[in-house]
């Protein structure tokens, strides 16, 4: 019987270790990033898979189209990058346009690299806008536009991102502790009861980045061009006329806290 | 003095123990030992590899870059990865997401040679970006006979899209005679994807499928390890859904690999869950600018029982260290 018992006994403890051991669990964990730095050799087999793809793209990439004499970068509530895009989109797109366009707004998101002083080639252009968005342009009434404006100085208040920032032309804002005290279209102040135009990507004109506000739009129209096509355009007539590319911060978002 | 060495001795086990098992500091030699150590014992270790946000950058940042020179790259981050195979060959290399846009290589090629990359290292999984859907469900569609490796993902519901059926909520995979349980999740598309990109696609509660996802792996599946591949994003001000939260709100989640932020952690970092449990949460930046690495060891015993042992192994091997 003794025997019985201790052989119960070892079965069970048995059956025990076993329903213990039946699965791994995690005791311990340890993490350690690691930089990832350019040592790869045209021997290698990752380079044989790449090569191809990269011989077919380099010379058009590598295309010199100007120069800069600055780096270009988005700010928040301004930045160079964002205020010589939302330039050159609204001034390319008053030429396309039959009729004048007031406002460019863009978004600082959508703007994906800076352009380092120098030598701006045009694989630079695929990087800084690679997205295949088509310009678009908003017809807006005044009074639907306060929440654009709303939008663009919450975004540019202090505690948002560098990334929140929205790049504006045509327009000026100015605010003072945290309420606007004035808005400039052009160089006349804004007018609530005046419809405006507006020229933006079709990406945030579909509400995108929480653009919710062009819902409100009157009217749509397609300019017919991509957004990167017209960048690439401008800049590569800058380097034509050999100017170089120099833009400044001009205060057109103006903060005082 | 004996309490100083007992002492000592604790603070090398943390120091030292799993430190030398994950960092590729040790020799090869070291490696080897670890290994046969850790096979003839209860132990199994498993190496987790990852990246998010790779955006297209096949080759590295010019070498004039102000903020990344030289850096970055899925050829480069291949290198490295293909490097740790030789020491860890049943490695889990996982991706979450925004594989595509940022270079022309993804204007021209729509994405064929990131998959084909990828595939050639071998990635056991990955989920799906924001940013994967800028050439359409129909140009992912596409690009997937490219892609040797499964796609996860648990809130996005593809129903009546060309997706259906081809993505998973979640994969299983084996490594080292353990299961894992892989599923991904995505971020709220509204407002942030064109709709005529992805159509039909409705986002789901991330938590919720989380919770259902992860129980079903620990309870049905009996998974010895859960990892989440998140496009959430890290965290945010506003109180929009983040890894943070999901580490928190979630139970029976063991590892959290994040994207979307684009935010460079040094290291994983631990959170606690539901149930009390620790949760990893970890992201490495964008463009392969980092690789993310997590080590796990696992063990059927007792906590206790395994650190008194690997402490004798290593005291014995490693003490030069």
């Amino acid at each position: 019987m003794d025997t019985f018992l201790k052989i119960i006994a070892l079965f069970t403890a048995v059956i025990f270790l076993n329903a213990c051991k039946d699965t791994y669990k995690v005791i311990e964990s340890k993490s350690s990033n690691e930089v990832v730095n350019q040592d790869l050799s045209t021997t290698d087999s990752l380079y044989s898979i790449l090569s191809p793809y990269k011989s077919n793209l380099e010379g058009r990439m590598n295309e010199v189209l100007a120069v800069s004499d600055v780096s270009l970068e988005i700010g928040n509530p301004e930045g160079l990058l964002g205020d010589f895009v939302a330039d050159l989109v609204l001034s390319t797109s008053n030429k396309i346009s039959k009729e004048p366009i007031d406002v460019c707004i863009l978004n600082n998101g959508g703007l994906r690299v800076s352009l380092e002083k120098g030598d701006i080639t045009r694989g630079m252009i695929y990087e800084l806008m690679p997205f295949e968005n088509q310009l678009v342009v908003l017809s807006m009434k005044g009074d639907a536009m306060v929440d654009m404006i709303n939008h663009i100085v919450e975004k540019s208040s202090a505690g948002h991102s560098v990334k929140s920032g929205v790049p504006i032309s045509g327009m000026r804002i100015q605010v003072v502790n945290g309420s606007v005290s004035g808005v400039m279209i052009g160089v006349k102040s804004f007018d609530k009861n005046k419809t405006y135009r507006i020229v933006t990507s079709d990406y945030l004109a579909g509400g995108g980045d929480s653009m919710s506000f062009f819902a409100e739009s009157e009217s749509i129209t397609a300019l017919g061009v991509k957004l990167r096509d017209v960048i690439m355009e401008y800049v590569s007539n800058l380097g034509k006329k050999d100017i170089h590319i120099n833009a400044q911060i001009d205060g057109r978002i103006y903060v005082k806290e | 003095m004996e309490e100083f060495m007992s002492k000592s001795r604790r603070l090398f086990i943390k120091n030292a123990g799993l430190g030398m098992l994950g960092v590729g500091s040790l020799s090869s030699f070291g490696w080897r030992e670890m290994n046969n150590f850790l096979s003839k014992s209860d132990l199994i270790s498993l190496t987790i590899l990852h990246t998010n946000d790779m955006h297209s950058r096949i080759e590295a940042f010019p070498e004039n870059h102000r903020k990344y020179p030289g850096q970055g790259g899925i050829v480069n981050v291949g290198r490295k990865i293909a490097e740790i195979r030789k020491f860890e060959p049943e490695l889990l290399l996982l991706d979450a997401g925004d594989i595509f846009q940022g270079t022309p290589y993804f204007n021209e090629y729509g994405g064929e040679l990131e998959f084909k990359l990828m595939s050639f290292l071998k990635y056991d999984c990955a989920t799906i970006g924001n940013h994967d859907f800028d050439n359409g469900l129909d140009g992912f569609n596409r690009m997937l006979k490219h892609a040797e490796f499964p796609f996860a993902n648990a809130n996005y519901n593809f129903k009546d899209t060309i997706l259906e059926g081809k993505i998973k909520p979640y994969k299983i995979i084996r490594k080292k005679g353990l299961k894992i349980g892989v599923f991904g999740l995505g971020v709220q598309l509204e407002g942030l994807v064109s709709k005529e990109n992805y159509l039909e696609t409705k986002y789901e509660d991330p938590i919720q499928k989380a919770n259902e996802i992860a129980t079903l792996l620990k309870e049905e599946e009996k998974c010895n390890l859960i990892v989440c591949l998140s496009h959430l994003g890290y965290s945010y001000k506003n109180t929009k859904v983040c890894d943070k939260d999901l580490a928190q709100k979630t139970a029976h989640i063991d590892l959290i690999i994040g994207g979307h932020t684009h935010t460079f952690l040094e290291k994983a970092e631990a959170f606690k869950n539901l149930q009390g449990n620790k949760v990893l949460v970890n992201q490495v930046g964008w463009s392969a600018i980092n690789l993310g690495r997590v080590d796990f060891v696992f063990s059927k015993k007792e906590n206790k029982i395994l650190q008194e042992e690997s402490a004798m192994f290593l005291r014995k091997n490693y003490a030069n260290f």
